[in-house]
Formats: C-alpha cells, structure tokens, sequence
C-alpha cells in the first residue's frame, strides 16, 4: 500500500506537469518540462525530477539564426530607405531632371534670346542642384538616424544582458541548492535570444547553470559580470562598437560586428550608404564640371563671360551636398551663355547646344550623365534586391531552426492530453491496488 | 519530427502570409500597370526603363527643336517665295519698260511700282520668325538690312541637333540671299533698276533686266536651300518619331506588366490565398484530444 500511495503521488505530479505544459502552450521561450520518473530500490517509483525537453543544438541554431536574420532585416531596411531616396517612388529623378535640364539647354539653342527659355534653364538647373543636393541631404539624414538606432539597439542590449546576469546569478543560486530553476532558464533563453537578434552571439553554459555570452571575438557576458555595449560615432565618421568589461579593459569590436541588427545597421550605415553617397558625389561633381566647363566658355546676353553654371566643386567629396547654381548665374537668366561669342549675340546658339549635347557625351569616367545615374540606380538596386533575398533566406532558416527547437521543447496540446490520461490512469491503478489490499485486509480480518 | 501545434499554427501563418503577400503584388501589379516599380524589384530592368526614359526625352526635346526650326524654314521658304516673286515682277517690269514703244512718264511710273517692289522686297530680308528675324543670321534682335539697303546682320549659323553629334543649319544666310556675297546685292539693283527707269536710260534698264534675272537666281538658290534644310528637318523628325515608338516600346516590354499576364497572376494570387485561408481554416477545425 506504501509503495501505491507513493506512487499516486508521482502520478499526480505527471499530472501537474502536464497541467503546467498545457497552461505554458503559447508562452514564449517555454521548454515543455518532462516528469523524470525513477524506480526505487526494491519497490515503488519515485519523481526524480521535473526536466526541460531542450535540444541544445537546436536552441544554439535559433540563437545564430536570428542573428543573422536580424543582420539582414536590418540592413533591407535601411537600404529600401535609400532607394526611396534616390528613386522615389512619385516624383523625378535626379536623371529624370538632369535630362529636363539638358532638354530645356536644348530648346533655348533654338531660342536664345528668349527671355521664357532662359527661365526654363535656369529654372532645371536649379531644380537638378536642389534635388542633388537634398538628395545628399537626405542620405546624411539617413545615416543619422542609422546611428540613433545604433545606440537605441546597445541600450537595449545593455538592458537585457542585465537581465541575463541576473537570472545567471538566480539560477547559479538555485542550481546550488537542487532547486527548480527551469523558469529561470526559460526566461533566459528568451533573453539570450533576443540579445541575439541585435548582435552575433554565441551562448555556452556552464556546470553551475550560468551562460557565458561570447560576441565579435569577445566575451559579452559571464556569470554575472556584464559588459556594456557602446555605440557612438568614430573619429572617421562611421559607428564604433565598443564592449566596455567590467574591469575597466574596452574592446573596440566594430568590424567584428556582423550579426543582429546592429550589425545589419553598421553594414547599411557605414558601407552602403558611403559608397551611394560618393557615387552621388561624383555625379554632382563630374556634371557639374563639364557643364561649367562649356558654360564658362559662353557670352551671356549681358554680353559677359567666364561664368558657371553651377557653383564649381572644391573636390569630389561633397560635391553632391554643395551643389547649387553660381551665384554670378542664379536669377539672372540674361547670363545664361548660349552664344560661343559677343559677335553671335543675341541668337548665337552653339554654346546652348555644346552644353545640350553634353547629355550624351562620356564625362568623367567613360559614362554620360543618363549611364552614370542609371548605374548608381542599378548598383542599389542589386544591391537592396540580394538583401531582400537573404531576409527571405533568413526567414525561412530561423523559421527551420524554430522547428527544429520546437520540434523538442515545444509542447504538444495532444501529447499532454495522453500523458494526462497516462498518469490519471496510472492513478487509478494505484489507487485500485490499495482498494484491492484493503479489501484482502477486511477478509482476512472476517476470517480471523 | 514530433510536430506541435504551434508548430502547424507558425507554418499557417508563413503560409498565409506569402500568400497575402503574393496578392497584394499581383494586384498592385494589375493596377498600376507596372511590373517593375523599383530600381530592387528588376534591377536590369528599372535600368532599361530608366535609360529609356533618358532618351526619350532627349528625343522629345530634339523633336520639339526640330519642329520649330522646321517651322521656321518653311516661314524662310515661304518668304523667299515671296521675294522671287517680287523679282519676277520686276523682271517683267524690266523687259516691259525696255521695249522702244514706252516713254519717259511711263517709265517714271514703273520706277515708283519698282520702289514698291524694293521696298516689298526689304520687308521680306527683315522677315520675323518665331525667334526672331529670319535672314539676320544671329543678330536675331535687329533688322538685318537698314532702311538704307545696307545688310547688317551677320552670316553665322544657327544650328539644330539632329541626331546624336549631328548639327546642321536651321537658318538660310540672308547675306547669301540677299546681298552681293550670293552674287548680286539685290536692293541695290532694285534701286539701280528704279534709277535708270527713273532717269529713262534704256541700257540701265536693260543691265537691270540681267541683274533682275541673276537675283531671282539668287533668291530661287537660297529658297531652295530652305527647301532642303526643312526636308532634312522633316525626314530626321520622322527618324526620331520612329525612334521615340521604339523606345516606348522596349521601355513598356521592361517595366510594365502585360494586362493578360497581370490578370491571370492576379487570378492565381487570389485562388491560392482563398485556398490558403481555407486550408488554415480546415487546420484549425481538426479534432484535439482537448475537445474529447
């Protein structure tokens, strides 16, 4: 009867269990627990233990999955904003106003004494400066802004790997006296994996329960001794990561950052943005230069020379930004030099139709002005395209990961109600064992 | 694989979510007419399209240069019809006054009809175009021939691009048609003309008949100079026009949807993501153990 009455008790804990997996079906980070039954020296059972049905391989996947997700969706993000930017979707273009401007050049050739002609020149010139400009403007903004999502990203890393080094600390504790810590490490492994979504990370687990969080080459995390992220802008412009320890000792750990979000905005901010950023420079500046070039040549109506058309360039870098039309030619379109000289004025055309024929003439590199802004459009468009790609590559990886995990630690609504009515009827055959004594003993008692 | 049941509910999800999202791509394709709407949903193509449009409107802006210069060689045209028109009359004049029946009054009235004529004829070398006077070569601004018959508008070009690096001239020389570098100064034989009528010196008269017959030569030359420019004009126009079809079409072949085509996914979209609700649907109503 002592062995039945023991092992009512171990069944109703199957029960509680399985209460427990069901009551947790839909909490995340949850690994279904598993009643460790054991047989006891000579008779009866006994509940060794309530375990976590985790596969540690597959948790590790998730965890690095994430990471790499995270990366990817990061860095799509940030590149769609700059296709927004250099191709919007309503509005021109900067090649659509660059061929505006070379259209408008092209009809004041046929009229260049008239007044509405000059206007319209002047006015896609100034348009197209505008446009680049903002657009540089704009790009600015953008990396900006990565960078506040940077620093947004470290503080919450820093909040949760905090909360990491205390469940460390509570689940070393518990370990340390046999306690339950499963809800701890629950929690936990939820924890690690969200610091997985903002950075790589690789999670190993110690003999007293406690993880050691590894990242870019560095340790993030051990025990309870927590570093801090730090993201702030780098002498050179660009985001520099740094680990700060707890001993005082900082690793700069930006070039070693690749994964999870932050690694997805360093990629976006400081190696996609740049590069359309100095495209656009060059643009600005190779446009800018031949067109002054032959603009400068050119009389005005004034019957004056040697002016730009656009502010000139001090250097590439920058050109994009700086782009205006020259003060000796904004708003005053009777210095528009159409004419090649004072004797061809008023109707001389030939320096209007030189600039005209500019828009399809190699300038610069070996491009005309529509190619080379069609190249840049091209290069982002690739480029944003194989990011797409990798999200959905990515999506579709950490969804297999989660499977793979779930596949183990996930609870099954069907599997708990069979092992419910397992242990419920394990119970009762327990309990009709000690029916079955009792009812022997009040026999043999009768017959005494 | 032991499968769960958030499991199955994290794969509808997935599963209904590219569906949606299938869906909502082929509708904005149907819509918007445009396959291609970003330079990352065709790279290739958003380039091509994007190329296309360049061209088209450096064609478009060519085609209006070409128009307007066109217009304006047929106004030249037109105009130098005129003017070996008001030769021709003069010439007829000339040959009539030569004949020995005509007397001195009658020959002073046929000076004042010639003075008419010149004087016709000098409004004609100071026609206006639309961009200004037609035969001043770029002096555009002012009257090319003076009230005094002298020409002082200039012999420069005014030129029109045809082609890609093609120009060619969109004005006829006034200097050529109309003073001594074409051959003959034709108002001063107008006024040598009157002269000689006036002063009744038949073998003026007859010089005049000469010279009337070398201007309208001379005049006849430079409208048929206008005549061909503005054919060039035309024929290269229809080139561009040609062009500008091409282009529109490659372009439409790059970036927008075929109508048939966006239909037909659109229809696809929709039955997949009704079967995708419906199978999430059939999924969801399967019998638990929890229902038992």
């Amino acid at each position: 009867m002592a062995t039945s009455g023991q092992a009512m008790g171990v069944q109703a804990a199957g029960i509680d269990i399985a209460g427990q997996n069901v009551a947790n079906v839909n909490t995340p980070g949850y690994a279904r627990r598993v009643a460790q039954l054991e047989t006891l020296p000579g008779m009866g059972v006994a509940l060794a233990g309530i375990g976590r049905s985790l596969d540690r391989f597959a948790a590790a996947r998730v965890i690095t999955e994430t990471g790499l997700q995270g990366a990817a969706t990061a860095r799509a993000g940030a590149l769609a904003n700059l296709e927004q930017i250099l191709a919007p979707s309503q509005g021109q273009t900067i090649g659509d106003q660059t061929s505006s401007m070379f259209a408008a050049m092209n009809a004041l050739s046929q009229s260049p004494a008239d007044a509405t002609s000059r206007n319209v020149v002047l006015a896609s010139a100034q348009q197209l400066a505008g446009n680049i400009s903002s657009t540089a403007a704009s790009l600015l903004t953008e990396r900006a802004a990565l960078l506040a999502r940077g620093q947004d990203t470290a503080g919450e890393l820093n909040q949760k790997l905090g909360q990491i080094g205390k469940l460390n600390q509570q689940i070393a504790d518990a370990t340390a006296v046999s306690a339950d810590s499963n809800s701890l490490r629950d929690q936990r492994d939820t924890l690690v994996r969200d610091v997985g979504t903002r950075i790589d990370v690789t999670a190993i687990e110690d003999g007293t329960g406690a993880v050691t969080l590894l990242s870019s080459g560095s340790t993030l995390l051990e025990g309870n001794h927590v570093s801090s992220v730090d993201v702030s802008l780098g002498a050179t412009g660009d985001l520099s990561i740094k680990f700060r320890h707890p001993g005082g000792a900082v690793d700069n750990v930006t070039t070693k950052v690749v994964g999870g979000a932050l690694g997805g905005i360093r990629e976006a901010r400081d190696v996609d943005a740049p590069k359309i950023m100095a495209q656009l420079d060059q643009y600005a500046y190779d446009l800018s230069t031949s067109v002054n070039a032959v603009h400068s040549a050119g009389y005005g109506l004034d019957g004056q020379t040697g002016r730009p058309l656009f502010k000139p360039p001090a250097a590439v870098a920058g050109a994009a930004y700086a782009m205006a039309v020259d003060a000796s030619v904004a708003g005053k379109p009777d210095a528009i030099g159409a004419a090649k000289s004072a004797a061809d004025l008023p109707g001389g055309n030939d320096n209007a139709l030189a600039i005209a024929m500019l828009g399809e003439a190699p300038q610069g590199g070996a491009s005309t002005p529509e190619q080379a802004f069609v190249a840049i459009l091209g290069g982002l468009g690739t480029t944003k395209a194989a990011a797409d790609s990798d999200v959905k590559l990515r999506d579709n990886t950490v969804a297999q990961a989660d499977n793979l995990r779930e596949s183990s630690a996930g609870v099954s609504v069907d599997d708990e109600m069979i092992n419910l009515t397992r242990y419920q009827k394990s119970f009762e055959a327990s309990m009709r064992v000690i029916s079955t004594i009792s009812g022997l003993l009040d026999d043999l008692i009768k017959g005494m | 694989m032991r499968i769960t049941d958030n499991m199955r509910f994290a794969q509808m999800t997935l599963d209904r979510q590219h569906s949606a999202e299938r869906l909502a791509k082929a509708s904005a394709q149907a819509s918007s007419g445009l396959a291609i709407q970003t330079p990352s949903e065709g790279p290739a193509a958003y380039a091509a399209a994007a190329q296309a449009d360049g061209a088209t409107s450096r064609l478009n802006s060519r085609h209006e240069t070409m128009s307007r210069a066109g217009s304006q060689l047929d106004l030249a045209e037109t105009t130098l019809a005129s003017a070996s028109d008001v030769l021709v009359r003069a010439q007829e004049l000339a040959i009539d006054m030569a004949s020995g029946d005509k007397g001195p009054a009658q020959r002073a009235i046929a000076a004042s009809q010639i003075d008419v004529l010149r004087s016709t004829m000098l409004s004609y070398a100071n026609a206006r175009g639309t961009s200004g006077y037609l035969f001043g070569g770029t002096s555009t601004s002012t009257p090319p021939v003076n009230a005094a018959g002298a020409f002082v508008g200039n012999d420069n070009v005014i030129g029109v691009e045809i082609a890609d690096n093609v120009v060619v001239s969109s004005n006829v020389s006034g200097a050529t048609a109309f003073t001594a570098k074409g051959g003959r100064d034709v108002l001063q034989d107008l006024a040598d003309l009157s002269t000689a009528l006036s002063t009744n010196n038949l073998a003026g008269v007859q010089v005049g008949i000469d010279n009337m017959t070398a201007s309208h030569a001379q005049v006849v030359n430079a409208r048929t100079q206008a005549g061909i420019l503005g054919d060039r004009f035309r024929s290269a126009d229809s080139i561009t026009s040609s062009a500008l079809l091409t282009i529109a079409k490659a372009r439409a072949s790059a970036v927008e949807a075929d109508p048939v085509a966006a239909y037909s996914d659109l229809s696809r979209a929709k039955t997949a993501y009704e079967q995708s609700i419906a199978v999430t649907g059939q999924l969801l109503s399967l019998p638990s153990l929890a229902h038992g």
